[in-house]
């Protein structure tokens, strides 16, 4: 299951490119997410819920960033569990930034997912529909993190 | 089936009190929602509350100008019923297409409508003959316009202490008529996309629009009704560059995601052309039932 977006960032390629790995403020991001931990050599540990209806799994992921292109490109795998439901999920992500301006960075991703296990009965239009809500979800929260600081930094500067 | 306590209960009051003294108690009601997914073991609660045998829930009633469906009415009572298939044909036309006999035979309307399956062929029929939930909880009773009852995949405006008591359908005043229409791959027990409800009236001329309400599901998050189109046609006789506008802007207020039988472009364009049908039909049938009273 792909999917794929992009949107604007009012905030410089480089300082969207820190954000990405700045975990605490990623992890803020992230719909459901309730821990984020660094791991040794690029890994990162992860507890996400999703949530459908009354229905909700809690993933513990594995998070590996597979390739790094700085400043333009990000390849990571999300591989994890959900041991109540009993569902796996694999996701590859690519993430690409493209300088639109001094000031401002399209942020282009594109996810694999491919979710195993009972909570494919739901249906793949449930799943897709709450993963493509969930990375817009994503998105703004992004845009609005990034863009709180980017401001916070022109304020600085220009005061 | 992992183990769960059970309880039965005699009155709404009494499950509310149940639903209110833990996490993770449902009501069951007809169980063709909640039982399929624990015997899947994709859900596990700690309790189910019964319902179903709490006397007087099930019933339709006409009075006052509007029609109360009892929350335990089965979809085939409500489907066979002399009172809707005289005042309200298009929702027991929408329920011919739900699942098969033995299903309808056990779901409940109270319940089809607490699951909110976004691909419902119940709800767009319910949305655009402008249904009300009543519904009791902690606090007593409200009621819940449909339109603002759907909120996401699966999820309502419903608390986990609410039950539902019963549906209120204003029944359409007289001139107006609709029909249900849907599209599905295969023939047997599949999910519309798109489930298409269209209900119109005519001024006295017998060919302007005075009122037209649309509303669809399969196509999005949750059934929806389609306000901006409904508007747009008020005043505008049956003209193809009418239903032209009409579809496109149905098409651009849907947000489908891709599916393994349907890409995002497919699901639009059916849309609008399953809207186009279904209008095109519920206007015909009025203009006939005008005739008919002349």
């Amino acid at each position: 299951m792909l999917i794929e977006g992009k949107f604007l960032v009012n905030a410089p390629r480089q300082e969207v490119w820190d954000f990405l790995f700045d975990t605490e403020r990623m992890a803020k991001c992230v719909p459901g997410v309730e821990e984020v931990k660094a791991e040794l050599d690029r890994s990162y540990s992860a507890k996400v819920k999703a949530k459908i209806g009354f229905l909700s799994a809690t993933f513990h992921l594995k998070i590996t960033i597979l390739e790094v292109k700085p400043p333009d490109r990000l390849l990571s795998l999300f591989e994890g569990k959900d041991n109540i439901i009993g569902s796996t999920l694999k996701q590859t992500n690519t993430v690409e930034l493209l300088s639109i301006s001094p000031s401002e960075t399209e942020i282009r991703y594109k996810s694999d997912v491919t979710l195993l296990g009972k909570l494919g009965t739901l249906g793949r239009t449930v799943i897709r529909g709450k993963a493509t809500q969930m990375m817009k979800e994503f998105s703004e929260a992004v845009r609005k993190e990034i863009e709180k600081v980017a401001r916070g930094n022109t304020d600085t500067r220009e005061g | 089936m992992q183990s769960f306590d059970y309880y039965e209960v005699k009155t709404l009051r009494e499950a509310v009190e149940i639903l209110s003294s833990g996490e993770e108690i449902r009501v069951l009601a007809g169980g063709c929602g909640i039982l399929l997914l624990m015997k899947q073991k994709v859900y596990f609660p700690q309790a189910l509350v019964n319902i179903k045998k709490i006397p007087g829930l099930n019933y339709i009633r006409s009075e006052n100008g509007e029609v109360r469906i009892g929350t335990l009415s089965t979809l085939n009572e409500v489907k066979t019923s002399y009172i809707i298939q005289e005042k309200i044909p298009i929702l027991s036309e929408a329920l011919e297409y739900v699942a098969t006999d033995r299903i309808r035979n056990m779901a409940t309307m109270g319940g089809t409508l607490a699951h909110a399956d976004p691909n419902s062929d119940v709800a767009p029929a319910l949305l655009a003959l402008e249904a009300k939930v009543k519904v009791l909880g902690r606090d007593g009773e409200k009621e819940i316009p449909l339109d603002s009852f759907f909120q996401n995949y699966y999820e309502t405006t419903l608390q986990s202490t609410d039950v539902i008591k019963e549906i209120i359908l204003p029944a359409p005043s007289s001139g107006i008529q609709g029909t249900y229409a849907r599209f599905q791959v295969r023939k047997a027990m599949d999910k519309p996309m798109p489930g298409v409800a269209v209900l119109v009236g005519l001024e006295e001329d017998g060919k302007t629009i005075r009122l037209a309400r649309i509303a669809l599901s399969g196509v999005g998050n949750t059934p929806i009704r389609l306000k901006e189109a409904e508007e747009f046609l008020k005043g505008k006789e049956d003209h193809p560059e009418a239903q032209e506008k009409m579809a496109s802007m149905v098409k651009e207020k849907i947000d489908p995601v891709t599916e393994y039988h349907y890409s995002v472009e497919y699901k639009r364009e059916m849309a609008g052309i399953f809207i186009k049908r279904a209008f095109a039909e519920a206007y015909r049938r009025t203009i006939s039932l005008g005739r008919k009273r002349s």
